[in-house]
C-alpha cells in the first residue's frame, strides 16, 4: 500500500513540469502580455512600458521565462510576484483559497447528502413514479446554465429578502460581530452559492448511486440476506447501499479535483471572494505568475484529489488492494 | 480517473458486459421508455427547426427594426387571436402595436388595426443549409407594414423566435461536432493503448493524465483568448468546439482503453489474431464494437456538456460572437436585472436550453437502460 | 418590495449581543489614544450644512484594489481606495470644475512661467502624528522620478521632456522649477502627485522596492497619509477605511472632518451583482446602466434612493479609418494601397460619418441617455469644450453622393458599391470584444454604412490583442473605441500631436502629413508653453475645430453618467470630473442626515 502511495505520488513530479510548461506555451500564444494594456492609457509613455517589460522579465522568450520561473519556483519556493497586485502570488493564493474551499465542500455536502438518498430511493424503487422523479430533480440540476442559474438565486435572494446578494460577509456589520455571529454571517452567505454549484453535481452523483446499487442487488449476498429473511428496508440500506458507496468514492475524489473549474462561474456572478475570480481576471490580464501558480495548484489538487480517492477505495475493499 | 477503478470492482453485469462483441437491443426496448420516447419527439423536433430555420423564421437572423416607424425595440411577444370584437376569425391575426412610452418600451395594442397571419409567404431571403442557393418563402408571416412577433423582440427590435431557430444551428449542432471529435480521438487513442500495451499504452495515457489534469475551464478560456482576431464566424465556431472536445478526449480514452484490456485476452480475439488477421480490423471490427454500449450512452450524455460549455464561453465573452445567434448569446443579453424585470421574455432561450438539455439527458438514460442486459436480469423489487 | 436588511438584521441582532458594547468600546480607546490638535492652518469647509459625525457608507467596485500606493496604482478600484487616503498640495473641486488648495494653502507662479512656489499649510499632521513638510513633498517627487518604481505619473510630470526641479525653501515652502512653461501644473498636481509620508518609506526607496510597498499585503497601520481616512483593513472581496482623527479639514462648527466612522468598499463582481446588492440595501451607490435608468427613477422612492443625472461623461467614443501610409518589416504596406487611398481622402470620410446614424445609436443603445458629438471633447467637460465645433449631421443622400463623386458605383446589382476597377468598397473594423456596448455601436453602423453601399464588417477581438494591432503592428483597417479624458486637454498630447504615440488613425508622424495636423501641432506646442487658462482655451477650441472638420477620428457619442444613491446622505455635491467619484468625491463632507 505505502508503496503504491509513493509511486503514485512519485507521478506528480514530469505530471507538474508538463502541466506547467503547457501553461506557459498556451500563455505565451496569446497576443501582447500584461503590460499591453496599459499601453493603451495615453497618459502613459513608451518608455515607461518599457522600463516595466523589463522589470517583469517580460521582455524574454517564453521558454527562458519557463525556466526563471521553475529555477525559482523550486529551488527558493518562490511563485513569482503578480503584476497586478505587486503582492507575492503565494500571499494571494493563500487568502483566497480557503474560502474556495469552503464553498467547494459545503457545495458537496449539500449534493450529496441530497443525491444519496434520492439515488438509494430511485434505484430501490426503480421504473416507479419515485424513480422518474428522482431522475427528474437529478437532472433538473445539470440541464440549466449555470450563469443563469446564479442569476436567478441572487434575483430570487434579494426579491425574498431571505439571503444575501452575494459576498461572503455583511460588508458593514461583520466586524462588530461575536465570533458565533461571524461564523453564522459566512453561513448564511454560503448558501446560494453552495446551492448553485451544488445543484449540477446532483445528477451524475443520483445516477451513480442508483445505478450502483441496482448492480449490487443483483448479487449473490444479496440475495443470501432476503431468503434470510431480513426486511426490505434493512436489505438495501444496510447491506446493498453500504457496497453500492464503494465504486462513488472516485467519484467524489474527481468532484473534489475538479473544483477549480466548477467554481469560477459561481465565484464570479455571486462575487464569492475564492481563487476563481482571481485566476479569471489573471487569465484576461495575463497576470502570467498568478496563472501559472493557479493551474499548478489545481493539478496537484486533481491528481491527489485521485490519489486519495485510490486510496479510500483500496483500503475498503480487499479486492483492490491485492491488486495494488 | 485512476488505475485502481479501472481495474474497479468487477460486478457480475460488467464481466458479462465486456464480453458481448455487439449490444443487444431493439428499438423498441428504448422507445417502450415513455420519457426516452418524448425525449427523442422533442429533439427531433428542435433539429427539424434547425436545419430549416430560415423557412419556419418569419424574419431573418439580424434583421432589425428600430427605425421610425417600425421602431420595435424590446416588444413583447404578440398574442395570436382568433376573436375580434365579438367576431370569429378561421385565420389567426394579430393587432398592430403603438409606441406609448419610449424611455420604458411600453406598447399598447392598436384594435383598429389587424395583421392577418398569412402561410407559405414571401419574406426575407435567406441562404439554404448546404449551398443548395436561397428562397425567401417562410412558413408564415404579415403583411407590411404589420409585425408578428411571437416571442418578442430585443433591444435592436431583432425577432427572438427567428433568432432562436437560428441559434439552434449552432447550439444545436456544437454537441454533436463535438462527441464526433472527443469520441473520434478517445477511441483511437484508447483502442491504441490498450491493444498495444507497452511503451504505447505508456506514454498515450500519462499524455491523457496531463490532459486531464489541467483544469478544464480555465484551459478553455485561455486557449478561446489565443484564437486570432480575424477569423470567421464559422472557423471561429469550429475552433471554439474543438477547444471544448480538447478538454474532454483524455478521461474517454482511459475508459476505453480499460475495456480494450479486458477484451483483448478473450477468446475470440486470441483466435482472430490466430489466424492473421491485420491488426487494424482486429481493433475496429472485434474489440471496439464491445465498447459500443459505454460509447452511445456516454456520447448521449456528454452532449449537454457542449451546448452549456457553449453558453458559459459566451458568458465569458470569448464564445461565439454576433451577429451569429447562438443561445448562449442570447441567453447573454438577458444576463441582467433589470431584463429581468421588465423583458423577460428574453429568457426564453434559457427555456429551450433547458429542454434540450433535459431531452438529452432522458434519452442517454433510457439508452442505458435499454442497452444494458441488467435489464433482462430482472433485478431490483 | 426593498425589505433592507429585514431577515438579516433581525438573524444578526441575535448574534451582535455583547459585541456592541465591546465596539464602543473600540471606538472609545481609539479616540483617548490620540488627542489631536487643529493645525496653524486648518481648513474651514463653508460650501456645506454641518452635520454631526457618525455613520459609514457602503461603496459598490467592480474590481478589488490592486494596490494602496498612489504612486503606482493606476486603477480606478485602486485609486478609488487612494483618493481617500491621500492628499494632493492641490485639489480639484468637481462640482465647480475648479483647482483650490489642498496641502498648498497658496502658490505663485514667477513671471516667466517657470518656476512655481507653494505655502504648505503649517500644523498638518500624517495620521501617526508625525508632522507634514516639505520634505515629504520632495519625497514624493523622488519617488515618482525613481526609474526603479516606473511610476505612470511620471510622464504628467514633466515639461519640454524634462522632469520638474523640485526643492524646498524652508520646511513649509516647496519650489517647482519646470524647463519650459508648463499650463496644466494645477491640473497634474491634483490628479498625479498624491503626497506619501517620507518617514514611513525612505527606506523603500532607498532599497529600490516603492513599487511594492504600500501593497496589499502592507500592514494596515502603515497605509495612511494626510487624507481623511485610513485604512483600518483589507481583506479580499472588502477593505475597511476608517476616520483620520488628523485630518486638516473643519466645518463651520468646529468639527473635525470627515463626518463618517468608516467607507466601505465592497468588491460586487459585475454590474447585476453590484444591481441586487444596491437593492437589497447592501451597498449604498450603483452607477446606473442606460437601460436601467427609467426602471430605477421609478422605483427610487419606494427604495430610498436618488438617481442623479450627471449629463455626458467627459470621454467620447469615436470611430476612425487607418491612414497610416506605412510598411512593416517585410515591406508589405499596413494598409492596402487602394483602400488606404480612399481612406485618405476627406470626401470618403465625410460621406462615412455622414451615413452614420448617430440618433439612432443613442436611442437604441443608450436608450437615449446619451448624447451625439461633434469634437473631441465632449459637451460634458466644462471647462474645454467648444460650442462652436461643427456638427456631424445624419445625411445619407450627401454621403451616397460623395462616394458616387468619387466614382464608386454598384456594377454587379448586389447593393454595394464597386470602384472603377471592380474593387468592393469594402472594409473591416475592430473594437473590443469584450465590451458588448461598442459592439452593439458597431452593428448599428454596420446596417448605416449598408444602407449607402459601403459593406464594413465589425470583428471584434480581444482588448489586448486590439491594443496590439492598433500600437504594434498597424496591420488593420478601422477601429471603433473610447477614450478617457482626465479634464485636461494636456494630459492628451499623444493623441493630438501628428508625432503621438495616441494619434491612432496615422500614429507618430515624423512630420505632419497635412496642412491641418500641422496646424494642430503648432496650436498644441502654444498652448503648452503658457499657464494663461483664457489663452490656452483659445488656442485648443481651434484644435477641436480641426480635428471635428478633417475626421481623422468620427466622433459619434458620449453616454450620460447616472448614479443612484441613498437618501440618507447630506452634502452630495455632484460633479463630473472623477470617474466613479462622481456623487461621492467630497466624502470627507458628506454625513448621514439626521433623523427628524
Amino acid at each position: 500500500m505505502i508503496a503504491f502511495v509513493v509511486r503514485r505520488l512519485l507521478r506528480l513530479v514530469p505530471i507538474l513540469l508538463a502541466v506547467s510548461f503547457l501553461s506557459m506555451f498556451i500563455i505565451s500564444l496569446a497576443p501582447g502580455d500584461y503590460l499591453t494594456a496599459l499601453r493603451a492609457d495615453p497618459q502613459i509613455s513608451q518608455g515607461t512600458v518599457e522600463r516595466m517589460r523589463r522589470e517583469f522579465g517580460l521582455d524574454r522568450p517564453w521558454y527562458v521565462q519557463y525556466v526563471l520561473w521553475l529555477e525559482r519556483a523550486v529551488l527558493h519556493g518562490d511563485l513569482g510576484e503578480s503584476f497586478s497586485f505587486r503582492v507575492p502570488v503565494s500571499a494571494l493564493i493563500a487568502e483566497r483559497v480557503a474560502n474556495t474551499l469552503l464553498l467547494a465542500l459545503t457545495s458537496s455536502v449539500f449534493a450529496w447528502g441530497i443525491a444519496l438518498p434520492l439515488g438509494i430511493a430511485a434505484g430501490a424503487y426503480r421504473d416507479t413514479w419515485i424513480d422518474r422523479l428522482g431522475s427528474g430533480i437529478a437532472f433538473l440540476g445539470v440541464s440549466v446554465p449555470r450563469v443563469l442559474l446564479a442569476l436567478l438565486v441572487l434575483y430570487v435572494s434579494v426579491g425574498s429578502g431571505l439571503f444575501p446578494a452575494g459576498g461572503m460577509k455583511s460588508a458593514a456589520t461583520y466586524d462588530l460581530l461575536s465570533p458565533w455571529g461571524k461564523a453564522l454571517d459566512v453561513l448564511w452567505h454560503l448558501i446560494p452559492p453552495a446551492f448553485v454549484m451544488g445543484v449540477s453535481g446532483l445528477a451524475e452523483v443520483t445516477r451513480q448511486m442508483r445505478g450502483h446499487l441496482l448492480d449490487v442487488l443483483g448479487a449473490d449476498f444479496v440475495r443470501t440476506a432476503r431468503a434470510k429473511g431480513l426486511p426490505e428496508r434493512t436489505v438495501i440500506l444496510r447491506h446493498a447501499a453500504r457496497n453500492a458507496l464503494n465504486p462513488l468514492i472516485t467519484l467524489f475524489g474527481f468532484t473534489l479535483a475538479r473544483l477549480l473549474s466548477t467554481s469560477l462561474i459561481v465565484e464570479v456572478t455571486m462575487s464569492w471572494p475564492g481563487l476563481g475570480s482571481l485566476t479569471l481576471e489573471a487569465i484576461r490580464r495575463q497576470d502570467l505568475f498568478v496563472v501559472m501558480a493557479t493551474l499548478v495548484m489545481a493539478s496537484v489538487l486533481l491528481v491527489i484529489g485521485n490519489l486519495v480517492a485510490d486510496v479510500l477505495l483500496a483500503a475498503s475493499d480487499p479486492r483492490i488492494k491485492a491488486i495494488a | 480517473m485512476s488505475d485502481a477503478t479501472e481495474l474497479a470492482v468487477p460486478t457480475p453485469g460488467r464481466a458479462r458486459h465486456a464480453n458481448a462483441a455487439v449490444p443487444r437491443t431493439t428499438p423498441r426496448a428504448l422507445l417502450c421508455r415513455r420519457s426516452a420516447a418524448l425525449s427523442l419527439a422533442v429533439l427531433a423536433l428542435l433539429y427539424g427547426g434547425a436545419l430549416l430555420a430560415g423557412f419556419f423564421a418569419p424574419y431573418g437572423m439580424d434583421s432589425k427594426h428600430y427605425r421610425e416607424p417600425h421602431d420595435y425595440k424590446y416588444h413583447p411577444p404578440m398574442r395570436l387571436r382568433f376573436v375580434d370584437a365579438g367576431r370569429f376569425h378561421a385565420r389567426p391575426f394579430v393587432y398592430s402595436s403603438r409606441l406609448v412610452d419610449r424611455g420604458r418600451a411600453l406598447y399598447q395594442e392598436d384594435r383598429a388595426v389587424i395583421h392577418r397571419v398569412r402561410f407559405f409567404v414571401r419574406g426575407e431571403r435567406y441562404p439554404l443549409l448546404f449551398g443548395l442557393g436561397s428562397w425567401d418563402r417562410h412558413l408564415f408571416g404579415v403583411d407590411e407594414p404589420g409585425r408578428v412577433f411571437l416571442l418578442g423582440t430585443d433591444l435592436f427590435g431583432r425577432d427572438l423566435l427567428s433568432r432562436i431557430l437560428y441559434g439552434a444551428r449552432v447550439s444545436l449542432s456544437v454537441g454533436l461536432v463535438g462527441i464526433a471529435i472527443t469520441f473520434a480521438f478517445g477511441l483511437a487513442i484508447g483502442g491504441a493503448a490498450g491493444y498495444f500495451g507497452g511503451a504505447v499504452d505508456d506514454v498515450l495515457m500519462r499524455v491523457a493524465e496531463v490532459l486531464m489534469s489541467l483544469p478544464a475551464l480555465y484551459l478553455v478560456i485561455a486557449l478561446a483568448g489565443v484564437l486570432p482576431p480575424t477569423l470567421s464566424s464559422t472557423d471561429r465556431y469550429l475552433l471554439i468546439v474543438f477547444i471544448l472536445s480538447f478538454v474532454g478526449w483524455a478521461s474517454i480514452s482511459r475508459v476505453i482503453r480499460g475495456m480494450v484490456l479486458s477484451v483483448r485476452e478473450s477468446e475470440f480475439v486470441l483466435a482472430a489474431r490466430a489466424l492473421g488477421l491485420p491488426t487494424a480490423r482486429i481493433i475496429w471490427r472485434h474489440v471496439l464494437p464491445g465498447t459500443a454500449t459505454y460509447v452511445v450512452v456516454a456520447a448521449t450524455m456528454s452532449v449537454p456538456f457542449y451546448i452549456l460549455g457553449e453558453v458559459a464561453l459566451s458568458y465569458l465573452g470569448v464564445g461565439i460572437r454576433e451577429p451569429q445567434a447562438s443561445w448562449g448569446l442570447l441567453l447573454n443579453d438577458a444576463q441582467n436585472v433589470t431584463v429581468l424585470r421588465s423583458f423577460p421574455w428574453l429568457l426564453i432561450p434559457g427555456v429551450i436550453l433547458f429542454i434540450t438539455v433535459m431531452a438529452y439527458n432522458f434519452l442517454g438514460d433510457g439508452l442505458r437502460d435499454a442497452l444494458d442486459p441488467r435489464e433482462s436480469r430482472g433485478g431490483g423489487l | 418590495m426593498i425589505r433592507i436588511r429585514s431577515v438579516s438584521s433581525w438573524l444578526l441582532a441575535a448574534a451582535i449581543g455583547a459585541a456592541e458594547a465591546s465596539c464602543s468600546r473600540r471606538v472609545e480607546e481609539r479616540a483617548a489614544a490620540i488627542p489631536a490638535a487643529r493645525p496653524e492652518d486648518a481648513l474651514v469647509v463653508t460650501t456645506i450644512t454641518p452635520a454631526r459625525p457618525g455613520g459609514s457608507i457602503v461603496v459598490g467596485s467592480l474590481a478589488e484594489p490592486k494596490s494602496f500606493n498612489p504612486i503606482v496604482g493606476s486603477e480606478t478600484s485602486s485609486t478609488e481606495v487612494t483618493y481617500r487616503i491621500f492628499d494632493n498640495l492641490v485639489e480639484l473641486d468637481c462640482a465647480e470644475s475648479a483647482y483650490r488648495p489642498g496641502l498648498a494653502k497658496s502658490w505663485d507662479l514667477s513671471p516667466d512661467g517657470l518656476r512655481w512656489t507653494f505655502h504648505l499649510r503649517r500644523g498638518v499632521a500624517w495620521a501617526d502624528g508625525a508632522p507634514f513638510m516639505a520634505d515629504d513633498v520632495l519625497f514624493t517627487f523622488r519617488a515618482i522620478y525613481d526609474s526603479a518604481t516606473a511610476s505612470p505619473d511620471r510622464d504628467d510630470l514633466t515639461s519640454g521632456g524634462k522632469p520638474f526641479r523640485v526643492t524646498k525653501a524652508d520646511d513649509h515652502t516647496v519650489v517647482i522649477e519646470t524647463a519650459r512653461t508648463f499650463g496644466p501644473m494645477l491640473h497634474v498636481l491634483a490628479t498625479s502627485a498624491e503626497i506619501v509620508p517620507r518617514h514611513v518609506w525612505e527606506a523603500s526607496l532607498a532599497e529600490g522596492r516603492m513599487a511594492e510597498a504600500l501593497g496589499i499585503d502592507t500592514p494596515p497601520d502603515k497605509v495612511f497619509g494626510t487624507g481623511p481616512f485610513r485604512l483600518e483593513k483589507r481583506e479580499t472581496g472588502r477593505t475597511v477605511l476608517v476616520r483620520n482623527t488628523r485630518y486638516w479639514k473643519f466645518d463651520q462648527n468646529g468639527t473635525r472632518l470627515p463626518y463618517f466612522d468608516r467607507v466601505l468598499f465592497v468588491n460586487t463582481g459585475d454590474s447585476n451583482g453590484w444591481r441586487l446588492k444596491f437593492d437589497a440595501g447592501e451597498v449604498d451607490n450603483y452607477l446606473v446602466r442606460p437601460e436601467e435608468v427609467d426602471e430605477m427613477r421609478a422605483r427610487s422612492g419606494a427604495g430610498g434612493y436618488r438617481v442623479v443625472d450627471l449629463g455626458p461623461r467627459l470621454g467620447t467614443i469615436h470611430f476612425w479609418l487607418n491612414q497610416n501610409p506605412g510598411r512593416d518589416a517585410k515591406g508589405n504596406p499596413f494598409v492596402d494601397p487602394r483602400k488606404s487611398s480612399w481612406f485618405r481622402d476627406l470626401r470618403f470620410r465625410r460621406a462615412v460619418s455622414g451615413a452614420i446614424d448617430r440618433d439612432a445609436i443613442v436611442q437604441t443603445v443608450y436608450r437615449g441617455y446619451a448624447v451625439p458629438i461633434r469634437g473631441p471633447i465632449s459637451p460634458g467637460d466644462p471647462r474645454w469644450y467648444n460650442p462652436e465645433v461643427p456638427a456631424q449631421p445624419y445625411e445619407p443622400d450627401r454621403s451616397r453622393a460623395l462616394l458616387s463623386e468619387m466614382g464608386f458605383r454598384d456594377r454587379n446589382g448586389d447593393g454595394f458599391l464597386e470602384d472603377q476597377a471592380g474593387t468592393p468598397v469594402a472594409f473591416t473594423f475592430h473594437t473590443n470584444a469584450g465590451n458588448p456596448v461598442w459592439i452593439n455601436i458597431g452593428h448599428l453602423i454596420e446596417s448605416d454604412l449598408a444602407a449607402v453601399g459601403v459593406r464594413a464588417t465589425l470583428a471584434p477581438i480581444d482588448f489586448n490583442a486590439l491594443v496590439t494591432t492598433i500600437r504594434e503592428t498597424y496591420r488593420y483597417e478601422g477601429c471603433l473605441l473610447s477614450i478617457a479624458s482626465s479634464g485636461d486637454p494636456a494630459s492628451g498630447t499623444n493623441v493630438w500631436l501628428s508625432g503621438g504615440a495616441s494619434h491612432e488613425f496615422n500614429p507618430r508622424q515624423e512630420s505632419p502629413a497635412t496642412e491641418w495636423e500641422r496646424e494642430v501641432d503648432s496650436l498644441v506646442a502654444a498652448s503648452l508653453s503658457t499657464a494663461d487658462y483664457p489663452e490656452r482655451k483659445r488656442l485648443f477650441d481651434r484644435v477641436q475645430v480641426l480635428f471635428a472638420e478633417n475626421l481623422g477620428f468620427i466622433y459619434l457619442v458620449s453616454d450620460e453618467i447616472h448614479l443612484a444613491i441613498r437618501d440618507r446622505f447630506v452634502n452630495l455635491r455632484p460633479g463630473r470630473l472623477r470617474a466613479f467619484h462622481n456623487v461621492l468625491w467630497n466624502e470627507d463632507e458628506i454625513a448621514v442626515r439626521e433623523p427628524r
